[in-house]
C-alpha cells in the first residue's frame, strides 16, 4: 500500500516536471507582414533558431500588422518584439510603459559595439534606450539611364540644373518625375521634407526643428514655394490630379519604360526598381537630390524601429534575439540577400563589395555625409507626430490652391511649437 | 389623336426604360465580370488586357487555376471552414440571446425598459469599432481569451440591429394568441417556443442572415484578437493577397468570389423573409 | 423591539404567499430580467463597457497608447466644436454624403425594383447579379473600382480611345478635389444599391396583385399606380432604410479611407476618417473619441427624428 502510495507520489512528481522540461524552449515571437519581403527576410530571420535550441524565433505573419500591433500592446499582449514604423510612436509607447527599456542589454550585449552612436540615440526616450533603428533610408534622384542618353542629358548638381533640366524634361513630352500618392498618401511629406533640406539647408532645418527659428522663415517659404511650382507644373506624375491618382506599381512601370525621366524616392525603392527595370530592358541610376548650392546633402530616414514589449514573459531572450538580428553580420546577410535597408550598423567591406555597386554607394556616400555635417532630416523620424501628419495631409491643401504656403507653414509653426513646448520631439542628434 | 400619343409614349417608354436597364446592368456587371475573370489568369497577366482596356479582361483568356490553387495550398479552404464555424454558431447562440431580449423588449412592461433599449442601441453606433477595440481587448485580454475561439465568437453576438428586428416582430403580435396560451396556464418559455416560434419564420430567417452575412465578413476584430494562422478567417486570409510591397491580384480576386459566394446562396432564396422581418408583414 | 424584528420577514413571506403579488413580482420583475440577462450580459462586456470608456475618454487627454490619462472635462469638444476649422469641412461632407445616399441608391433601387418586379423570366439572375457587389469586401470593390477609373488605363480612357477623344472621359476622377467626394460615393453606391432593390422588390412581391388590378380599372397611369399603390406598399421599410442609410451616412469611413484617405487636399474628408487620424496617427484619441460621441448623438438624433414621426402616425 505505502509503495503505491510512493508510486503516485512520483508518478505525480514526473507529471509536475515535465512541463518545466517542455518549458525550456523559449518562444520569442515576432509579427511580420506577409508577401515578398517576408519571403525573403523571413528564412534569414528564422536562421536564429540553428543556433540556440532553447531559443526559438516564432514569425507571425500578419496583415494590417501595425493597427494590430499597436492595439494589442496597447491592451496587454501581443508580439514579443515590437516593430513600430518610427521614432514618434516609440515615445509615445515608451512612456505608456508598453515597452521596455533596454540599456541593461544593450551594455551586456555589446550594442554599441556595432551601432553607430548616433543610432542608438534615436532610440532614446528620456534618456532611456527603448528601440533600436531599423531599415537606414535617404532620398535620391533616380533617372532613367536610357531617356537621359537619348536626349543627351547629363544628371542635375544644383537645384537650378534640375530646374532646366525638368523644363527641357517635360517639354520633350516626358513625365518629369514618376509619382503619385494614391499607395501611399504620406509620400507627400518626402518632398516637402526633401526641399527644406536641399533649399532651406539642413542646417535651418535643425535650427528650426529645435526651435531657433521659425517654419515660416524665408529660407522655408522659398522651398515650399518651389516645391508647389513643380507641382503646379505637374512635373510630379505628369499633372497634379495624376500625382493624387497614381499608386505605386504605375509609377513605377512609367519609370522603368521610359515615359518619365526621373524619380525622387527613398533608397528602399531600390528594391522593386530591379524588377521595373527587368522587364523594360532599360537602366537606371542615381545621383544626390541635388541641393540649393551644389553641396551633397542626405537626409536620414528609418523605416522601422524593434522594441521589446513590456508584458513579454521572457525580455532576455527577446533581447538575444535582437542582438543577433542586428548583428553586422545577420543585416548584411539581409542588405545582399533581399535588399534590406540595413540597420545603421558597420557593415563589413567584404559585404559592401559583393553588393550592386550603385546600392553599395548609398550606403558608402550616406556614412560619409553623416561624418561631415552633410545629413538632413526625413520628416516621419525627426518630427513630432502631429507636425508630421500636418506635414503630408495639410500640403496637399497648398497644392490644390486651397491655401497659401505661408497659410501652410504658419500652421506648421503653430502646432510644432506646441509639440516643442510639451516635449514631444524625437531625439535629434545635435550638430 | 389622343390614343396615338398614348401608344407611342407606351413604345417608347419601355424602350428607354430597357436602355436604361442595360446601362445598369453593364456598370454592375463589367467590374463584376473583370475581377472574376482575372481570378481565373495568371497574376503578371491580370492587367494585360485591362490597360488599355479590351473586351479581352472581360474573360479569362489565359485560364488557369493558379490563383485559387495558391489559395487553398496556404490553408484557405481551413479558413472558409473556421469562418463558416463561427458564423453558425453565432446565428444560433446569438440569435437565441437576441430574440430572448428582443421579446422581452416587444411584449413585456419593466421599469427601465425604454432606457435600456435605447442605450442597448445607441451605444452600439459607438465609432469606430477601432477605437473600442482596446478597451474591448483589454477585457479579453484578461479573460485570457486571446487566440481563442470564444474571443472569436463572443463579441460578435449582441447585434443591435437583430434585437431591433426581434422587439419590432414580437410588438406585433397579436395579445390574443399569447393570452389563450396563459391562460391554459403554459410557462413564458412554454408560449415562447411553442406559439411564437413556429410564426416567427420571417424574422429568425432575417436575424439569422444579418448575423451570419456580419460574421462572415469580418474582418479587423478576428485579426487582432486570433492571429494564429490555424484560427484565421476568411477575410483576412484574403486581405494577405495585400502585401507592403506589391498585391497578388488573381489571389486577392480569387478569394473575394468564393467569399462572395456563400452569402449569396444564401441571401437569395430567403430574401422575402428578410423584408417580411423588416416590415412586420410576416403575419398574413 | 422583538416584535418588529418578528414582523419584518413575516411581511416578506406573506408577500410571497400572496399569489397575486407573486405573478406581479414574475411578470415585471424576475421574468423580463430572465429574459434579457444572456443578452445584457454579453452586451455588458463587449458593447457597452467599451463604449462608455470610449465616452469617458473623450473627456480626457488619451493618447490611444497605454491607459495614463487626465482629465480635462469638456476641453476636446471645446476645440472641435469652436477651433477646429477642418470639422465643419467634414460635417458638410457627411451631408452631401447623406444627401447622395438618401437620394441616388433609392431612387436607381425603386426605378430597377419597379422593373424587375414585372420581369417573368430570369429574374432570378438578374437580381442575383445586381446583388453580387453588396457581399464584395469593400477592399476588393475599392481595389477594382481605383483600377477602373485609372485616367490612363482605365474605362475613361477606353471611351476616349473609342470616341477618338483625349483626356474626355479618362480623367482622375479621385484626384480631384471637386470630383473626389462624388466618385467615392459612386463606387460606395455601386455596391450598397443593389441591396436596397432586393429589399424593395421583394416588398413590391408582397403587395397584393388586386390593388394593381383595382388601379388599372381606375385608369391609373404607370407613375399614379407607381405613386399610388406601390410606393404605400413598401413604405414601411423604405422608411427603415431611410433611417438607417441616414445613420450610415455618418459613419461612412471604409471606402473613403481605402480610396483617398480624404484627400486631396481634405476634400473627400469626413468625421470617420478624421476621427481615425486624430486617434491613430496624432496620438489624440480622446479627442477622436469625442468625434464618436459626436458622431452617435447625430445617429440617436435622426433615430429620435424617426421615431418622433412614428408617434405622428406614420408607421416604420
Amino acid at each position: 500500500m505505502k509503495s503505491i502510495k510512493i508510486l503516485f507520489a512520483i508518478a505525480v512528481l514526473v507529471m509536475a516536471l515535465a512541463p518545466v522540461g517542455a518549458q525550456d524552449v523559449t518562444t520569442v515571437s515576432m509579427w511580420f507582414s506577409e508577401g515578398s519581403t517576408l519571403d525573403c527576410w523571413g528564412p534569414i530571420m528564422l536562421e536564429f533558431n540553428d543556433i540556440d535550441p532553447s531559443i526559438q524565433l516564432e514569425i507571425v505573419p500578419q496583415a494590417d500588422t501595425w493597427n494590430v500591433t499597436r492595439t494589442a500592446v496597447a491592451g496587454g499582449g501581443g508580439p514579443d518584439i515590437v516593430r513600430t514604423p518610427g521614432p514618434s510612436f516609440v515615445y509615445e509607447m515608451a512612456q505608456a510603459g508598453l515597452i521596455l527599456p533596454m540599456d541593461t542589454f544593450a551594455e551586456s550585449m555589446g550594442w554599441g559595439d556595432f551601432f553607430f552612436d548616433w543610432a542608438l540615440d534615436l532610440g532614446l526616450v528620456d534618456g532611456q534606450l527603448y528601440s533600436l533603428s531599423d531599415e537606414l533610408e535617404t532620398l535620391l534622384l533616380y533617372y532613367n539611364v536610357d531617356v537621359f542618353e537619348a536626349n543627351g542629358w547629363t544628371p542635375p548638381d544644383t537645384m537650378d540644373e534640375l530646374n532646366a533640366l525638368s523644363e527641357e524634361v517635360a517639354a520633350a513630352g516626358y513625365v518629369v518625375f514618376s509619382h503619385g500618392n494614391a499607395s501611399w498618401r504620406p509620400s507627400n511629406e518626402w518632398f516637402v521634407g526633401e526641399y527644406m533640406t536641399q533649399i532651406a539647408s539642413p542646417q535651418n532645418v535643425y535650427k528650426a526643428l529645435t526651435g531657433q527659428i521659425p517654419w515660416t522663415d524665408e529660407s522655408m517659404v522659398e522651398a515650399m514655394e518651389v516645391l508647389d511650382a513643380h507641382m503646379q507644373a505637374g512635373w510630379y506624375g505628369g499633372g497634379i490630379d495624376l500625382y493624387f491618382t497614381n499608386d505605386g506599381a504605375t509609377r513605377r512601370a512609367m519609370f522603368a519604360d521610359g515615359t518619365a525621366a526621373m524619380n525622387i524616392e527613398g533608397s528602399w525603392a531600390i528594391r522593386g526598381l530591379g524588377e521595373y527595370f527587368g522587364e523594360s530592358g532599360q537602366d537606371w541610376d542615381w545621383v544626390p537630390v541635388p541641393s540649393h548650392d551644389g553641396t551633397d546633402y542626405f537626409t536620414i530616414g528609418m523605416g522601422n524601429t524593434s522594441s521589446i514589449n513590456a508584458n513579454s514573459p521572457h525580455p532576455e531572450a527577446a533581447a538575444q534575439f535582437l542582438t543577433w538580428y542586428f548583428s553586422p553580420a545577420t543585416q548584411g546577410k539581409m542588405l545582399t540577400d533581399c535588399r534590406k535597408g540595413p540597420a545603421p550598423v558597420t557593415i563589413s567591406e567584404e559585404v559592401m563589395g559583393e553588393l550592386d555597386p550603385r546600392i553599395a554607394r548609398v550606403y558608402a556616400d550616406l556614412s560619409d555625409a553623416s561624418a561631415n555635417d552633410r545629413y538632413g532630416y526625413t520628416t516621419w523620424t525627426f518630427w513630432p507626430p502631429k507636425s508630421d501628419v500636418y506635414i503630408y495631409e495639410e500640403v496637399e491643401r497648398v497644392w490644390t490652391g486651397e491655401i497659401t504656403v505661408m497659410d501652410y507653414l504658419e500652421g506648421l509653426n503653430e502646432l510644432f511649437a506646441e509639440e516643442l513646448a510639451a516635449g514631444d520631439i524625437p531625439p535629434i542628434p545635435s550638430r | 389623336m389622343k390614343k396615338n400619343v398614348r401608344s407611342r409614349a407606351a413604345y417608347v417608354q419601355p424602350a428607354i426604360v430597357y436602355i436604361l436597364l442595360a446601362i445598369g446592368v453593364i456598370i454592375v456587371v463589367v467590374p463584376l465580370m473583370w475581377a472574376a475573370a482575372a481570378s481565373f489568369t495568371p497574376n503578371h497577366k491580370v492587367f494585360e488586357y485591362a490597360y488599355p482596356f479590351s473586351w479581352r479582361a472581360l474573360f479569362p483568356v489565359d485560364f488557369t487555376m493558379e490563383a485559387y490553387d495558391n489559395l487553398f495550398e496556404r490553408g484557405f479552404g481551413r479558413a472558409v471552414g473556421n469562418t463558416f464555424f463561427l458564423a453558425i454558431a453565432t446565428v444560433i447562440i446569438g440569435g437565441a440571446a437576441n430574440a430572448l431580449a428582443g421579446f422581452a423588449f416587444g411584449r413585456f412592461e419593466f421599469r427601465g425598459k425604454q432606457f435600456l433599449f435605447l442605450s442597448v442601441i445607441m451605444l452600439t453606433f459607438m465609432v469606430p469599432v477601432d477605437l473600442t477595440a482596446i478597451p474591448r481587448y483589454i477585457l479579453v485580454n484578461n479573460f485570457g481569451w486571446i487566440n481563442t475561439w470564444q474571443g472569436l465568437l463572443v463579441p460578435g453576438l449582441a447585434n443591435s440591429l437583430v434585437i431591433f428586428l426581434f422587439r419590432q416582430f414580437f410588438a406585433e403580435i397579436p395579445q390574443e394568441l399569447i393570452d389563450a396560451a396563459r391562460v391554459d396556464g403554459a410557462s413564458w418559455l412554454r408560449v415562447l417556443v411553442s406559439i411564437i416560434l413556429p410564426i416567427s419564420k420571417p424574422v429568425l430567417v432575417a436575424a439569422g442572415l444579418l448575423m451570419f452575412i456580419s460574421q462572415w465578413n469580418s474582418f479587423f476584430w478576428p485579426l487582432l484578437i486570433a492571429p494564429r494562422q490555424e484560427m484565421r478567417v476568411v477575410q483576412v486570409e484574403i486581405s494577405l493577397a495585400i502585401g507592403q510591397y506589391g498585391t497578388t491580384w488573381n489571389e486577392l480576386l480569387a478569394g473575394s468570389m468564393i467569399a462572395a459566394i456563400v452569402p449569396i446562396l444564401l441571401v437569395m432564396p430567403f430574401q422575402r423573409y428578410y423584408v417580411q422581418a423588416i416590415t412586420g408583414t410576416g403575419l398574413e | 423591539m422583538a416584535v418588529l424584528r418578528k414582523k419584518k420577514p413575516t411581511t416578506v413571506i406573506e408577500k410571497f404567499n400572496d399569489e397575486s403579488w407573486r405573478r406581479k413580482f414574475l411578470s415585471n420583475v424576475l421574468i423580463p430580467w430572465l429574459f434579457i440577462a444572456p443578452l445584457l450580459i454579453i452586451h455588458l462586456y463587449v458593447v457597452a463597457i467599451p463604449a462608455v470608456q470610449g465616452i469617458y475618454m473623450s473627456l480626457t487627454d488619451w493618447k490611444g497608447v497605454g491607459m495614463n490619462v487626465n482629465f480635462v472635462g469638456l476641453e476636446n469638444y471645446r476645440e472641435l466644436f469652436f477651433e477646429d476649422q477642418t470639422f465643419g469641412k467634414a460635417l458638410n461632407n457627411n451631408i452631401i454624403w447623406m444627401i447622395f445616399f438618401l437620394t441616388v441608391p433609392f431612387i436607381l433601387a425603386l426605378f430597377c425594383a419597379t422593373m424587375l418586379s414585372q420581369v417573368r423570366r430570369g429574374g432570378m439572375l438578374y437580381r442575383s447579379i445586381l446583388f453580387i457587389p453588396y457581399v464584395l469586401a469593400s477592399v476588393v470593390t475599392a481595389t477594382i473600382w481605383k483600377n477602373l477609373l485609372n485616367p490612363q488605363r482605365g474605362i475613361g480612357a477606353a471611351i476616349d480611345n473609342i470616341l477618338g477623344l483625349e483626356d474626355v472621359f479618362g480623367i482622375a476622377y479621385l484626384g480631384r478635389t471637386e470630383s473626389a467626394l462624388m466618385s467615392i460615393a459612386f463606387i460606395d453606391n455601386w455596391q450598397f444599391w443593389g441591396f436596397l432593390m432586393i429589399l424593395f422588390l421583394a416588398a413590391m412581391q408582397s403587395i397584393p396583385p388586386v390593388l394593381y388590378d383595382a388601379a388599372k380599372i381606375d385608369g391609373a397611369n404607370r407613375w399614379q399606380e407607381f405613386r399610388h399603390v406601390t410606393l404605400p406598399g413598401i413604405r414601411p421599410i423604405l422608411v427603415f432604410m431611410f433611417m438607417m442609410v441616414a445613420i450610415f451616412s455618418f459613419l461612412a469611413f471604409d471606402y473613403i479611407f481605402l480610396l483617398t484617405q480624404g484627400g486631396p487636399g481634405g476634400a473627400s474628408e469626413v468625421i470617420a476618417t478624421q476621427l481615425y487620424k486624430n486617434a491613430f496617427f496624432r496620438f489624440q484619441a480622446g479627442y477622436g473619441a469625442a468625434q464618436g460621441v459626436v458622431i452617435s448623438i447625430f445617429a440617436g438624433f435622426i433615430i429620435l427624428i424617426f421615431v418622433t414621426v412614428k408617434r405622428r402616425g406614420w408607421d416604420i
